[in-house]
């Protein structure tokens, strides 16, 4: 049984897969929690609404007394790839199910990211195995878990203009409370919630560390209660829903789909992308360097769903937002650099899978990028050539040379030591790797369409991931 | 029917610890987070605390 490389912490419930389908094992008293759970009116609700995945009772198989089958996401994300307003969008979705889950004497288990997986611009809650029913005496166990990751990442952004991504791809674990106290400093005591969640919960931690077990029967005595906690988690939201970031305006933020091509060349590019893509259905199709997700509409009419990505935050935040106005649940907007993108990572250097294997394209588009890895990050054609064969993938990508305005403005500061980057070079670096099934030339020949397909067949194999475990 | 009991019995048995640990200062400060009925929670528990104390402590020594 190959178990999911991030599912291992929790006995009572593994995630696994088989021929293609996602299934949940629970143990005896997982089981029993979750059928308690999913009978409950909020579950079915929550279920109903799209905002809890949907699972179905399958056959249990050793060790496990029951086996859950899930409907798939399309791609699987990561909070470091989510913006300010997913992130608190997923946030606000966590505490909603807390506190429905409280008045019907449940709780969440838990109180991570990781929880919550985005189809499209929805936020979906995933792990059912989280629910268990409320104990006397208990507080919710998910709390400090929920500030470290999703609660302090939100006001260091909101408070600081501090990007979440790099620390919590950095640590997964996020950030912690002595931490958050120092960064967001003094000053942050006139914001809501700060002096309670950050300053408070740091100097308790370090005060009350070696208290034991007993604590949860201490507090039963003294009369702690669903009621307390939902007061608690309701103000806890309010301070959620309150903090805001307006992305500062950036070079990309106001960019739409180009300035300096002609109406014709605009119309030309826009029918080859369409006719590339609507060949053959296509399951997930990337768009590299997706800006205001122009074509990333497009694409979405002909793939089952859409990654858009695109390394600046600012432009990334509109998109999200604009997407998510039109209820779009097709296309799943990421930041991501991708010169530097996800890499696998956490326990066993596979917790958490590099983009590739876990949102694996059958059509990508790269139009408008490439000239940016190559000139601006300094990625050889040959290495961008290699790196695009092995997304497996039928390809279109856009060639723009150093005469191009775009390409020009990247070299203005630079010595000229790219050798590899005129449209001969380039598709001599193409030629090993890809069959070209068609050509354009736009802006006078200083932008070459390609339509491409990999020789050699499927995705080159990826190294490490998960392996086996028992 | 067995599995039930099993589950039944297991759930009665088990310390209910999930595998998180919720940290004591963290389940502290979620209370004194809730407002008035969350310190009054609290303000409890420390006084049971003291009567614990108070309860343990030895004799005062007779003349």
């Amino acid at each position: 049984m190959t178990y999911d490389a991030g599912s291992f912490r929790d006995p009572d419930g593994r995630v696994f897969r088989r021929d293609g389908r996602v299934l949940r094992g629970l143990s005896a008293r997982g089981a029993a929690e979750w059928k308690a759970a999913s009978a409950a009116p909020f579950y079915k609700a929550a279920v109903e609404a799209r905002r809890l995945v949907r699972s179905e009772e399958r056959p249990a198989e050793a060790p496990w007394a029951l086996v859950l089958e899930h409907e798939e996401i399309p791609a699987v994300s990561y909070p470091y790839e989510w913006g300010f307003a997913m992130l608190r969008d997923a946030a606000l979705l966590t505490l909603d199910l807390q506190l429905e889950a409280l008045a019907a004497g449940f709780t969440l288990k838990d109180g991570t990211p990781y929880n919550v997986q985005f189809v499209g611009t929805r936020p979906t809650f995933i792990d059912v195995g989280s629910f268990e029913r409320l104990r006397p005496g208990a507080v919710w166990a998910g709390y400090r878990q929920f500030c470290e990751q999703f609660l302090y990442p939100l006001m260091l952004r909101a408070h600081r203009g501090m990007p979440h991504g790099p620390w919590l791809r950095g640590r997964l674990d996020g950030v912690r409370a002595e931490e958050a106290a120092a960064i967001l400093g003094l000053p942050a005591l006139l914001k809501p919630g700060v002096f309670s969640h950050v300053f408070l919960q740091a100097r308790l931690q370090a005060g009350h560390a070696a208290d034991g077990a007993d604590l949860r029967s201490e507090l039963a005595a003294a009369g702690a209660g669903p009621d307390v906690l939902a007061a608690g988690l309701r103000r806890l939201r309010d301070v959620v829903a309150g903090l805001a970031w307006e992305p500062p305006a950036s070079a990309w933020s106001g960019y739409g789909r180009g300035e300096h091509y002609s109406a014709s060349d605009l119309e030309a590019k826009a029918a080859f992308v369409r006719e590339a893509v609507a060949a053959r259905p296509r399951r997930l199709a990337w768009d590299l360097g997706a800006n205001r997700g122009d074509y990333a509409r497009d694409l979405a009419e002909h793939a089952g769903a859409v990654l858009a990505l695109d390394g600046d935050a600012s432009a990334h935040e509109g998109l999200y937002r604009s997407l998510k106005a039109a209820g779009e649940s097709r296309i799943l907007p990421l930041h991501m650099d991708l010169a530097d993108p996800s890499p696998d990572q956490g326990w066993g250097g596979g917790e958490r899978g590099r983009l590739e294997r876990r949102a694996p394209p059958d059509f990508v588009l790269g139009l408008a990028v490439l000239h940016h890895l190559r000139l601006g990050a300094g990625v050889p054609a040959a290495e961008l050539a290699a790196w695009l064969a092995g997304l497996g993938a039928e390809t279109v990508v856009e060639f723009a040379s150093k005469d191009d305005p775009a390409a020009k403005r990247l070299l203005a500061r630079k010595d000229d030591r790219y050798d590899d980057w005129t449209p001969a070079a380039f598709e001599a670096a193409l030629a090993p790797r890809f069959e070209t099934l068609r050509r354009a030339e736009l802006c006078g020949g200083s932008r070459v369409l390609y339509h491409l397909r990999p020789l050699g067949g499927g995705p080159r194999p990826l190294g490490g991931g998960p392996r086996s475990r028992p | 029917m067995r599995t039930a009991l099993a589950a039944a019995l297991l759930l009665a048995a088990a310390p209910a610890h999930a595998y998180l640990d919720p940290g004591a200062g963290s389940m502290l400060a979620q209370l004194a987070a809730a407002g008035f009925a969350g310190v009054v929670v609290l303000v409890r528990l420390y006084w049971g605390r003291i009567k614990e104390r108070l309860k343990g402590a030895p004799p005062p020594k007779q003349p």
